[in-house]
């Protein structure tokens, strides 16, 4: 192991946590090296000055208390939490979903009304061969009409064609 | 009671129980706390959060990781979090004053308060990454495989921080460091 890798895994080494071929690479090349000797010494040293920081704060006697208090003020702003969901859940949800239900019927059944009251209406319009085209092309009825040539199809729309004349004239 | 059944019992919402391992553990949370904070209400009104999220989170607790690793973790989160708070509002900053370590001459060695407070003024100056590895593994002691899993992060990522956390060290803390002592 070169100089800058020891260097790099001496912390670990010293804190007796690197793996089993680290660690004997390195005390193999600490037997030799000083210049990673000299390393090895000054972070023992930095270690031990770490230490003499000793300064410690001390809970107050009031440490318990408080949390305690934290505690049940938030258990009780949960329940308080847990009631409005539970409702929400029971009462709010089911009767959401029955009005949409609800909605829903209602504007289907006006729409079905007036798009039927809408065609009576074109129906009754005197111009009835143009409603007539229209509702042919707004329902694509018109491709019923291309029947080829003398095929039984159009020799049957054609009698039709025939029998409805004279009356629309 | 052991910490297993103590934890076990708080999982069902045993206060009591709960307060053992506060009592436990109090004194090394409030006292990391205080070295990122640097305030001492500061330090126990943060250790006093810590432990009523790790009440209110309680049911995601795995046994299989450490307690005090899980612990911990949220206490170092909370941390960083109040510090990064301080950087986007300077005025709450509540920090004690510190002289910086250039003002300290070797000569003093021997007064335990300049030291510490030399000390504590070179691991304040480290980016908060090197500062929160420095801290867990020179004053409480945690292993890197603890550690990298505290801070969701590869070992070799704490190692490079260790390493660069000491350099940084040994460079601000040089009059202090005898070079020829083992
Ligand atoms: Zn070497």
């Amino acid at each position: 192991m070169k100089c800058k890798k020891v260097i790099k895994k001496l912390a670990i080494f010293l804190d007796g946590q690197a793996g089993e071929k680290d660690n004997e690479a390195i005390s193999n090349h600490l037997k030799t090296c000083q210049c990673c000797g000299q390393e090895v010494k000054e972070l023992t040293s930095l270690s031990f000055l770490l230490k003499q920081e000793k300064e410690s704060v001390q809970a107050s006697p009031y440490f318990w208390n408080k949390i305690e208090q934290a505690i049940i003020q938030a258990e009780t702003n949960r329940n308080v939490l847990d009631t409005i969901w539970e409702w929400v859940n029971r009462t709010l949800i089911p009767v959401g979903a029955t009005a949409v239900v609800v909605l829903g019927l209602f504007v289907g059944t006006n729409l079905g009304s007036v798009i039927y009251t809408n065609i009576a209406q074109i129906l009754n319009q005197d111009n009835s061969s143009l409603a007539q085209q229209e509702i042919n092309q707004s329902l694509n009825l018109n491709t019923l009409n291309d029947f080829p040539q003398e095929s039984i199809g159009e020799i049957y729309t054609g009698l039709l064609a025939e029998s409805n004349l004279p009356e629309q004239r | 009671m052991d910490e297993r059944e103590l934890i076990s019992k708080s999982k069902q919402g045993d206060r009591p129980a709960f307060r053992q391992l506060v009592e436990k553990y109090q004194d090394s949370v409030i006292n990391m706390s205080y070295r990122f904070l640097r305030n001492k209400e500061e330090a126990e009104e943060a250790a006093q959060e810590v432990f009523l999220k790790v009440y209110l989170s309680r049911n995601t607790y795995q046994h299989q990781t450490k307690f005090s690793t899980w612990l911990f973790k949220i206490a170092v989160n909370y941390c960083l979090n109040k510090l990064r708070d301080r950087k986007k509002f300077p005025f709450s900053r509540l920090e004690e004053d510190l002289p910086a370590p250039a003002e300290f001459q070797p000569d003093k060695l021997l007064e335990q308060e300049n030291l510490n407070r030399a000390i504590r003024k070179a691991i304040d100056s480290l980016p908060d990454q090197q500062r929160t590895v420095i801290l867990l593994n020179q004053f409480e002691e945690f292993s890197y495989q603890e550690m990298a899993r505290m801070l969701d992060c590869s070992l070799s990522a704490i190692e490079s921080r260790l390493f660069r956390a000491k350099e940084n060290l040994k460079r601000i803390l040089a009059p202090f460091i005898k070079k020829d002592e083992i």
